[in-house]
């Protein structure tokens, strides 16, 4: 048994998901993207375009690439980000879900550590015997 | 005797070259008596210093196959505190001859220490970035390594892989060698190089090693190389010139 219209509370999360997009604010997504080192080459780049540059190398030209991601960020309702995260595709063209793609992320922290963990073994072993 | 310096990496562009020839000539301002040897064939650092390679045999292969001695083979550069042991072609030639023979590894060891060593306050080996003989031969020469870390174009991967070239070479030869530290090139400040660090989760590993100085990018660095001349000579005032000064100050102050 319904209680209210469903249409009714379809359209307004649209609205309330259009107007967060209209309000996010895109400089700090971009700094938090960068800080926390999501995007990497094997994402999407498009040429946006080329011009050439004023300077004294007639060679150099200036190229602009747009860098494209599936990005997700989860915002409280202070605005504040609970969650930022790349939704890699697979191979089937389908995006993995957060749980899979926190897993890789998790996963590749991991193997992060045993790197540095063996460049510290080997500085101390060539710096101190 | 003199310290002998290589300034190594794992792979190309990531200012070897560039490092080798400006720390020489910053430390031949401060009046440090240095050798620059070129242990690359593709002769980067010979042709930055302006040493043409005229007279022939006058090179590091002349010297590597026993035809001439170090002394006779350096060439004197217009900076008089500086002297070149030019490479050219020929040293490629020179280290496939020599590529089967464990006891060439330590070749170059063997003639800077014995020849030239005493004469230099220090010899500054530019390394080739391939991992065959002449890697191992200027990794096998060194006092002390030096390596060039450019934030965006390496990872933590690069940095391993040279640690493992260089453990590989003190089982082999023994050499005593240790790591003087990490420079970063074409960074802005101890911001940048800490954030590389932080991204790669190097912080408690490689902070102590990285040096004070920081390399800036600078379109001086590519003029002073088509002049042919070191860019502490060719333009001090700019922003890499400046810090290549500093940098051969830090270097000089780490080993008096």
């Amino acid at each position: 048994m319904k209680h209210t219209d469903p249409r009714s509370i379809q359209e307004n999360e649209k609205k309330l998901v259009d107007t967060l997009f209209a309000a996010v604010d895109w400089q700090a997504v971009t700094q938090l993207v960068l800080e926390k080192d999501l995007i990497s080459l094997k994402d999407h780049l498009d040429c946006r375009n080329g011009r050439p540059e004023d300077c004294p190398d007639p060679s150099a030209c200036r190229l602009g690439f747009e860098i494209r991601v599936p990005l997700s960020l989860t915002v409280d309702r202070k605005g504040e980000c609970l969650d930022i995260g790349i939704c890699r595709e697979n191979r089937s063209g389908r995006t993995d879900p957060p749980e899979k793609t926190a897993k890789i992320r998790e996963r590749a922290g991991e193997k992060q550590e045993q790197l540095a963990a063996g460049i510290a073994a080997m500085i101390h072993e060539i710096n101190q015997s | 005797m003199g310290i002998v310096l290589t300034i190594s990496g794992p792979k190309g562009g990531i200012g070897k070259s560039v490092v080798a020839v400006n720390l020489a000539a910053a430390l031949a301002l401060y009046e440090k008596k240095v050798l620059l040897v070129d242990c690359d064939p593709r002769g980067c650092a010979t042709e930055w210093t302006g040493v043409a390679l005229g007279k022939a045999g006058h090179d590091i292969a002349s010297v590597l196959n026993g035809t001439m001695e170090t002394s006779e083979a350096v060439v004197q550069t217009p900076l008089a505190w500086l002297d070149v042991l030019p490479a050219g072609f020929d040293l490629f030639v020179t280290a496939l001859g020599m590529s089967g023979d464990v006891s060439g590894q330590t070749r170059l060891r063997q003639v800077l220490h014995e020849d030239a060593s005493a004469r230099y306050a220090y010899i500054i080996i530019d390394a080739p970035s391939s991992w065959g003989i002449l890697s191992v031969m200027a990794l096998t020469a060194a006092d002390w390594h030096i390596a060039p870390v450019c934030p965006g174009m390496m990872t933590g991967t690069d940095c391993l892989a040279l640690l493992r070239l260089i453990t590989h070479v003190r089982k082999t030869h023994r050499n005593g060698s240790k790591i003087g530290g990490f420079v970063f090139n074409r960074c802005h400040g101890a911001a940048d190089s800490q954030a590389f660090l932080d991204r790669q989760s190097l912080s408690t590993q490689m902070a102590d090693l990285v040096f004070a100085t920081h390399i800036p990018s600078d379109p001086e660095i590519g003029t002073a190389a088509e002049h042919r001349t070191p860019l502490v000579l060719d333009n001090i005032k700019s922003p890499a010139g400046a810090a290549f000064l500093r940098f051969g100050k830090e270097i000089d102050q780490m080993f008096t």
